[in-house]
């Protein structure tokens, strides 16, 4: 179980995260989605324990992450940039790797490798970004970890790799109940693997819930009333996007339900028809709450 | 010790150890020069005796030894800190389950440990070169009037002496940059502000007692400038007592120049190096990645620095308007000189201090 609590992190006078709470079960998946700069890197190196908290703490099975060392061997961490050291070739840096986590195993490194398709023998600087990151995904793999953190772990990757890379994930959920915390900028990945999922807004939360409440809760409707309501829709609570086009309103609600349904009615709805939403839209709409909710047309 | 850790650190520090070694073998190779000019000056002037052959050869050798392996120390500490200071690479060894201790000492002790050797094989190569010559030195103490103080001045437990304390110099120097490299973010501006802090202390009362026996001429504030010199430990090794030997009437007849004080000066070199190493692991221990942005992470040592530069800046001017530009100057104009140098250096350093601050 990893608990972070009322964390806040501060860069200067600039708050990066506030008041973070997230309760992640072990052998689960949890995404973290947010726009740049919405703190998603920051709160996953506060979680491997690369930096401390201003307020707030981050525990492993009841443990403090930052400067524990015993927690830290159970984590693994692929950045968004994974710098090695430059002149160190990947052999070496397998080596060092199994020098540092007691659980490293190099038959697990070959076996990755075979997906993975690296030279043993180049040098961390002739590798593209790309190729950097197979090689922290393939090491962070090896070490066994009990919680991997993975920062944009699909950036760079071709799409063969990425598959391959997403079921490896999901095996090792299943078969070692690895957690995994993973951010990614393709929300459709993540709705495909993750249980959970946090959406960050300015150091904020913005949402969380699992991936099935989501579903049942988030609601795109299809909605022809009989006249003008351009007034009464706006009354209506639990409405987070409202868009027309033509004589049609398109709303996304995060309270689909029978009261719903009930007001709706009572405004005039000739049709409501449920047209799905995917995660990312329901990032996209819960984004645009901030911005205010005004007819798209 | 994890070796892991270890064999990083000892890779980094290979090329560095081979300098290390050839700069030893040159010296040795320059004493042995000496020597052999010595032995050859003989077969034209004649013997010449009353005089401490091999102290001499080293002693014209002992400001190389220092001048190159404080070179050397600064490289290593080019060397040592060149990977760990690009802010990835910090995060990446933030996110590993080594202590910051533990990468701490590792990196201290490969680099104690490659000056060391280098001494080593300075001193055995120095006695080796001194055991080849004494041949024909022991013929130079054989035409002396009195010999016993020139043996006594040439035997190895005088040279292990004279090297030892150039050894500590050159480990307290080293240390005091490695310390600094934990309070500067920037590998370069460390280096650079750690040679300039390594001189300010014997630089700020010189210049300050030298300023005020302008205006106040007390014996007191001579003796301070006097004792400046024991504030830039590099000059140990070259301050000599002459200790003057005479003849059976009383009469002097020769010299010997041995370093003075030499137990206070190992006491102070050796303080020097537990210090730098105590103040550089609490500053290790302390340390943050998210602060990589700041030039100078701690507010203590951006206070002390300000400080610094200002009192440095101020006397700067004066040593300046007193000893290269030589005016004539009224007293007030000169203290208003030296509060506006002291005025520039605080606001340059103010500004150096707030990089990366948000």
């Amino acid at each position: 179980m990893i608990e972070v609590l009322d964390v806040r992190k501060d860069f200067g006078d600039f708050t990066a995260l506030d008041d973070i709470n997230i309760r992640i079960k072990k052998g689960t998946i949890h995404g973290i989605i947010g726009e740049n700069g919405a703190g998603k890197t920051t709160l996953l190196q506060i979680l491997a324990g690369i930096y401390d908290t201003k307020e707030g703490k981050v525990l492993v099975e009841g443990e403090e992450v930052y400067d524990n060392n015993k927690v830290k061997h159970k984590i693994g961490y692929v950045g968004d940039r994974n710098q090695y050291f430059k002149d160190y070739k990947i052999r070496e840096i397998v080596e060092f790797y199994s020098g540092i986590y007691e659980n490293f195993s190099k038959t697990d490194f070959q076996i990755y490798n075979k997906i993975f398709r690296l030279n043993l023998d180049k040098k961390i600087k002739q590798l593209s970004k790309g190729m950097q990151m197979r090689l922290s995904l393939m090491l962070n793999l090896s070490i066994r970890p009990e919680i991997l953190i993975l920062d944009e772990p699909t950036s760079g990757l071709d799409a063969i790799v990425k598959k391959d890379l997403l079921d490896i994930l999901i095996d090792q959920v299943h078969e070692r109940e690895l957690t995994i915390v993973i951010s990614s900028h393709h929300i459709s990945e993540l709705e495909k693997i993750c249980d959970e999922i946090t959406i960050l807004n300015k150091g904020k939360i913005k949402y969380q819930s699992n991936i099935d409440e989501i579903k049942e809760n988030v609601k795109k409707l299809q909605v022809v009333f009989e006249g003008d309501v351009e007034k009464e829709i706006h009354q209506l609570e639990n409405i987070i996007d409202i868009e027309k086009i033509g004589s049609v309103y398109y709303l996304v609600t995060d309270n689909y339900g029978e009261v719903l349904i009930a007001d709706l009615k009572e405004i005039g709805a000739q049709l409501i028809e449920n047209i799905g939403i995917t995660l990312e839209e329901v990032f996209v709409y819960t984004s645009k709450i901030k911005e205010g909710s005004g007819i798209d047309e | 010790m994890n070796k892991s850790i270890l064999k990083h650190e000892t890779r980094s520090m290979k090329w560095i150890l081979l300098l290390s070694i050839l700069v030893s073998l040159f010296l040795i190779i320059m004493f042995s020069i000496i020597l052999n000019e010595m032995y050859g000056r003989m077969f034209v002037k004649g013997l010449e005796g009353n005089t401490s052959i091999v102290q001499n050869a080293f002693r014209d050798i002992s400001p190389m030894i220092l001048i190159l392996f404080t070179i050397v120390s600064v490289i290593q500490v080019f060397i040592q800190f060149r990977t760990e200071k690009d802010e990835e690479i910090k995060r990446f060894l933030e996110s590993l389950p080594i202590s910051k201790g533990e990468f701490f000492k590792v990196k201290l002790s490969t680099g104690i440990i490659n000056i060391t050797l280098a001494f080593m094989i300075l001193t055995i190569g120095i006695i080796i070169v001194r055991m080849n010559n004494m041949f024909w030195i022991k013929d130079v103490y054989g035409i002396s009037i009195i010999s016993e103080p020139f043996i006594k001045a040439d035997g190895v437990a005088s040279l292990l002496k004279e090297i030892g304390i150039i050894y500590l110099i050159i480990l307290s120097f080293y240390t005091f940059l490695f310390m600094v490299q934990y309070t500067f973010t920037n590998l370069v501006g460390g280096i650079v502000t750690g040679i300039l802090v390594w001189l300010a202390p014997g630089f700020i009362l010189y210049t300050s007692t030298y300023i005020l026996n302008e205006f106040i001429r007390i014996s007191a504030l001579y003796d301070l400038t006097n004792f400046s010199r024991w504030l830039i430990p590099w000059l140990y090794a070259f301050e000599r007592n002459t200790i003057w030997i005479y003849d059976g009437n009383g009469m002097v007849f020769a010299n010997i120049k041995i370093i003075e004080n030499l137990e206070i000066k190992y006491i102070i070199s050796l303080a020097l190096i537990i210090i730098n190493i105590i103040i550089g692991n609490k500053f290790n221990k302390d340390s943050k990645v998210e602060n990589e942005n700041m030039i100078i992470p701690f507010k203590v040592i951006r206070e002390i620095f300000k400080i610094g530069v200002t009192i440095c800046s101020g006397l700067l001017v004066s040593i300046i308007l007193n000893e290269i530009i030589r005016i004539e100057i009224n007293n007030s104009i000169y203290i208003l000189f030296i509060l506006l140098g002291g005025a520039i250096g605080y606001f340059i350093s103010k500004k150096i201090t707030k990089v990366g601050i948000r």
